[in-house]
């Protein structure tokens, strides 16, 4: 399985420039971390998908010694170490800037804006993943690049928003704190994954590669 | 003799299609071709074999076993050509060639660079930049360094020129002089086929019509032309297929020897191409299928 992540990101070659270039522009923007990991991070993983598909890539890879939960499970890790991956930019350039690079929403750290990236991304993935196994094509594919992405900002701002509402109209958060309301929406995230990871194997055991 | 593919009563239904019924064996050492026209079942039938499709019903086994237990081991141990690129463009072979070498337990690199420069294959250049045959090519030279078993070629030459389906089939007559390996391919252009193939076996609607040793066929097989009057209910039993004119008529016998005995010197009898057995069983334009 290790060999077919190393896949995923060996095939996008010098597109990582412009990943990185994106990443750079939207931190001289100043854009908040985790939009900027979040929407790198959906531009990465839908081309890894836009990729396969103009290579008829399903078809080689099924072709090749894997089995296909294999080639499912390697997606789903992918998306992990991508996000890991760009953080670690992310946060590496937010040290340099020596902390001067912080959230529009001031009251959000920038771990919180870490883990808000995390949780946007794996719940995007979660609803994406199953439908463009199940109905993703040479000609769809790049829909569905377009309509990921659109999904991940959107669950940024709502995300914010949601913290937003949370604080200044109710006092759940405060009774909650703030720590246990992240750790919830992080296993949330990680439920809907996990089970978003079950149905995509299900939906790709039973596709038939034409 | 020992079967690398076999599939029993195989299944598969879509909704204006569907594949009846189909048993097939594929011997070890042989170039077994799969003949049909366009939207006969080959490439499902080749689908079924990669477990790219999964049957409805019935059992494929490869090598002995079943996908459901043994898929990387099988799949270790094949070669394959699809007619369509599955390649990355904006990768180079040599990067192409890095992803696929650690997937396969018997990736040979040396015999890797020795097909490229037999096919003089530029290693450092996008595959983008590749013409048809050199994809081809390329996806050859990878099916081939992994030392496989069975090549799988699902209509390998489609698209190609003249001149590179001749240099294809060399390539694969030096393959196959190595005695252990085994090629089933599928196509439907049928002069590739009489250079290479061992036996032929012909799918027709979904169908496998019959599965035979390709010398049977061209000894056998034959194209009767004659008169209208030489047809009764007797004569025409010998046919496969007859097309009828007002003066006279073809006809595909399945035994030369039958029609000669019948028709003597009065019909012009002729050795059946691939291509003659094709045209007839399609059941070509006023072609009738007998029986």
């Amino acid at each position: 399985m290790l060999l077919l992540i190393k896949k995923d990101l060996v095939i996008h070659k010098l597109s990582w420039l412009l990943y990185f270039a994106m990443l750079l522009f939207f931190i001289v923007l100043n854009k908040d971390v985790m939009f900027v990991v979040a929407i790198i991070t959906a531009i990465i993983t839908m081309n890894t998908f836009h990729y396969d598909e103009l290579a008829h890539g399903n078809k080689l890879w099924n072709s090749l010694p894997f089995t296909r939960k294999e080639i499912v499970s390697a997606r789903y890790s992918t998306l992990l170490v991508v996000l890991l991956m760009v953080t670690a930019i992310v946060m590496t350039v937010a040290r340099i800037t020596n902390g001067e690079w912080s959230s529009a929403f001031s009251s959000l750290s920038i771990w919180e804006e870490i883990i808000g990236s995390f949780i946007v991304m794996m719940v995007s993935a979660s609803i994406f993943f199953p439908v463009v196994y199940k109905f993703a094509q040479k000609k769809t594919i790049f829909t569905f690049v377009i309509l990921f992405i659109g999904t991940a900002i959107a669950g940024v701002y709502f995300i914010y928003y949601l913290y937003k509402y949370l604080i200044e109209s109710t006092s759940i958060i405060q009774s909650m704190g703030i720590g246990l309301y992240w750790a919830l929406l992080a296993i949330g995230s990680l439920v809907c994954y996990v089970l978003s990871w079950g149905l995509s194997l299900k939906i790709y055991k039973a596709k038939e590669f034409l | 003799m020992e079967h690398v593919i076999e599939l029993k009563n195989v299944n598969k239904s879509y909704n204006h299609f569907r594949v009846s019924d189909v048993s097939l064996e594929v011997k070890k050492g042989f170039v077994t071709g799969i003949i049909g026209s366009n939207g006969a079942g080959k490439s499902t039938i080749m689908r079924m074999i990669l477990n790219l499709v999964k049957p409805d019903s019935g059992e494929v086994h490869v090598f002995g076993m079943d996908y459901a237990k043994h898929e990387k081991n099988i799949k270790d141990r094949i070669g394959f050509i699809f007619s369509e690129d599955v390649l990355y463009d904006e990768l180079t072979l040599h990067d192409q060639k890095k992803l696929i070498a650690p997937c396969y337990s018997k990736w040979d690199d040396a015999l890797f660079h020795q097909y490229c420069d037999t096919f003089e294959l530029p290693l450092k250049q996008k595959l983008k930049s590749f013409s048809k045959g050199m994809k081809v090519k390329a996806t050859l030279a990878i099916a081939l360094s992994h030392k496989a078993d069975l090549l799988v070629m699902d209509e390998p030459t489609a698209g190609l020129d003249p001149v590179f389906r001749r240099e294809f089939l060399d390539i694969m007559q030096d393959i196959m002089l190595d005695g252990n390996k085994s090629i089933v391919l599928s196509t439907h252009i049928m002069s590739d086929l009489s250079t290479i193939a061992d036996y032929i076996t012909y799918v027709q609607k979904g169908q496998i019509a019959f599965s035979k040793d390709i010398h049977e066929l061209q000894e056998n097989y034959a194209v009767v032309r004659g008169g209208i009057e030489l047809l009764d209910r007797d004569t025409e039993q010998c046919f496969l297929a007859i097309k009828k004119t007002k003066t006279g008529f073809e006809g595909l016998s399945a035994d030369q020897n039958i029609a000669e005995s019948l028709f003597g010197n009065e019909a012009v009898i002729e050795k059946a191409s691939l291509e003659d057995i094709m045209y007839y069983m399609q059941g070509g334009k006023n072609v009738a299928v007998v029986n």
